[in-house]
């Protein structure tokens, strides 16, 4: 008996140290992570997704305006200013939205061979699509 | 609707291995999501375009032969159990369980997802094949990062965009919650609903978009299988998993190192080498390189481990996800672990030479260990964690917690060892 009952402690112990209250707290409205703003450079230990985007709505349409612009096979350099510039997590992200065009990486990490065909440039509020 | 199809394709599969109840259900999808994924492979090598038309009939011959297999399947198992389906023996823990899945679609279908390895890794490769619907051989030797990792993923993602009709980033969301209930589904029905309980939570991964969760269902499912010594199932699920992440073919080398030391038929994994054998090919043709196989990658291991006082401190700077679940699961194997050798001797052994997998690499980083730690050994070690709960479930389960599940008993359980 004593041996049920301390199997039976030990297995709510295992469940309950599973559980995720986050988690369980989506099933309330508004059904959604409370709102967080996302971490510096998108750099988390745990999930981006339980936080806010960190590439800003009016950057990621601007990422699609510079897609329908531009054509596959087209190389691009990226100039953004703080807090996206480099070799992070918005350079992926413009690579993602640009799939068939190839995204260079920043010429401070890699000196570009052969000059970008087009360069987007976003100045903190709006872009813009160059062709040099 | 994709998801249905996916599941309604690997039925017959599924049915093939004369599967019941909540097995059949949750390994339908993940045999069909496995065997979507690689046929847009095989077209993609034959050279034809994936379009629609393409993709769904060329899956109809496949799915004949199987249909045709599973017919005949059928009619052997119904003279020996009339009943193909078995929910009869729903209880109140499988309504507990509706809880956190319904919760985690919540989470995975809110938003895209957004993670850096989605961008940078599955989601790019996915879009950039989808756009020349077909693999892009060129992008992957000469522009994609982590070239060497295996492509089950993004192709799954093709999958639902080419018979979509359109790149929807928003729908892959159903692919992560179909996947993780899957393999609860598999667990409910292989030991039972309290084993599922315990499962539920470490199985719903939170990294939506990466291949986490998906070589976690097919690792674990193909660990749960061999476990009740269904090897034919067992070695396809653990040729998915390889097919989904470089861990996956470690795990492989873990469950067949864990059946020999279990004294059982190793050989019998031969169906996860031939899965995997004509990816290993193409990484060897287009020599796609690894980024931690370099020339001084062997060399690093060997530094680190002469100065195990920092590594540990490193390592130990970035504990796991949920670090009470694995503080009690390691409790509870320790306090079992006569039991755990001589009753889950596979599983046992197969977790241990896995965590040790998982962690090898990282001893190879060129980077700051303890930094490549922080972003790593967060999630990593996610791809177990529920066979580990498992095994831990299964010890307490066997101390009298409940009655042998009518739905796992007709199935053999794991054999205590001889020696």
């Amino acid at each position: 008996m004593m041996r049920r009952v301390a199997a039976g402690l030990l297995f709510a112990a295992l469940v309950v140290a599973g559980i995720r209250p986050s988690l369980l707290r989506l099933l309330l409205p508004p059904f959604q992570p409370p709102p967080q703003p996302a971490p510096m450079r998108a750099l988390d230990r745990w999930p981006l997704r339980w936080k806010a985007q960190y590439v800003p709505p009016e950057m990621q349409r601007f990422f699609d305006e510079a897609r329908a612009q531009t054509k596959p096979g087209e190389r691009i350099g990226l100039q953004f200013v703080e807090p996206y510039e480099g070799f992070g997590y918005t350079h992926w992200r413009a690579s993602y939205a640009l799939t068939g065009r190839y995204v260079l990486i920043p010429q401070e990490l890699v000196p570009w061979q052969n000059p970008p065909e087009v360069v987007l440039m976003w100045n903190g509020t709006h872009g813009s699509v160059v062709r040099p | 609707m994709i998801v249905l199809l996916i599941a309604l394709y690997g039925l017959p599969l599924a049915l093939c291995a004369r599967l019941r109840g909540y097995t059949l259900a949750g390994a339908a999808f993940l045999l069909g999501a496995g065997a979507v994924a690689l046929h847009l492979f095989v077209l993609a090598v034959v050279r034809v375009p994936w379009t629609r038309t393409s993709v769904l009939l060329s899956l109809i011959p496949v799915l004949a032969i199987a249909a045709a297999v599973a017919k005949s399947q059928s009619r052997k198992v119904a003279k020996s159990a009339p009943h193909l389906c078995d929910f009869a023996t729903l209880r109140l823990c499988d309504f507990l369980l509706l809880l956190p899945v319904a919760a985690y679609a919540i989470f995975a279908l809110y938003a895209p997802p957004y993670e850096w390895d989605f961008y940078g890794i599955w989601g790019i490769k996915g879009r950039w094949f989808f756009d020349v619907r077909g693999i892009d051989w060129t992008y992957l030797q000469t522009h994609s990062s982590h070239p060497d990792y295996p492509l089950l993923l993004p192709l799954l993602f093709d999958f639902t965009a080419v018979v979509g009709g359109g790149w929807n980033e928003l729908a892959f969301g159903w692919l992560y919650v179909a996947l993780c209930a899957s393999f609860i589904l598999i667990v409910r029905g292989e030991a039972g609903s309290l084993a599922a309980l315990a499962v539920a939570f470490p199985a719903l991964n939170p990294w939506i978009g990466l291949a986490e969760a998906p070589v976690m269902a097919f690792g674990c499912a193909g660990l749960v299988f061999l476990r009740r010594e269904q090897y034919g199932l067992g070695a396809v699920m653990l040729g998915f998993a390889a097919w989904t992440k470089n861990e996956g073919l470690a795990l492989i080398v873990a469950a067949a190192v864990a059946l020999l030391i279990a004294r059982r038929s190793v050989w019998k994994l031969w169906p996860a080498l031939v899965m995997i054998a004509p990816w290993m090919i193409v990484r060897a043709v287009l020599k796609l390189p690894t980024d931690l196989a370099d020339g001084g990658s062997l060399l690093r291991i060997w530094q680190r481990l002469l100065d195990p006082g920092a590594t540990l401190a490193a390592l130990a700077s970035a504990p796991p996800d949920q670090p009470w679940l694995w503080a009690v699961i390691l409790a509870i194997v320790l306090i079992f672990i006569r039991d755990a050798w001589q009753r889950e001797r596979f599983l046992l052994v197969a977790l241990l030479l896995q965590s040790a997998a998982l962690v090898i690499p990282l001893l190879a980083t060129p980077f700051d260990l303890a930094g490549h730690a922080q972003f790593s050994l967060n999630r990593i070690p996610h791809q177990i964690a529920p066979a580990a709960a498992l095994l831990a479930a299964a010890s307490l389960i066997r101390q009298g917690l409940s009655a042998p599940s009518p739905s796992a008993g007709s199935l053999p359980t794991p054999r205590p060892s001889t020696d």
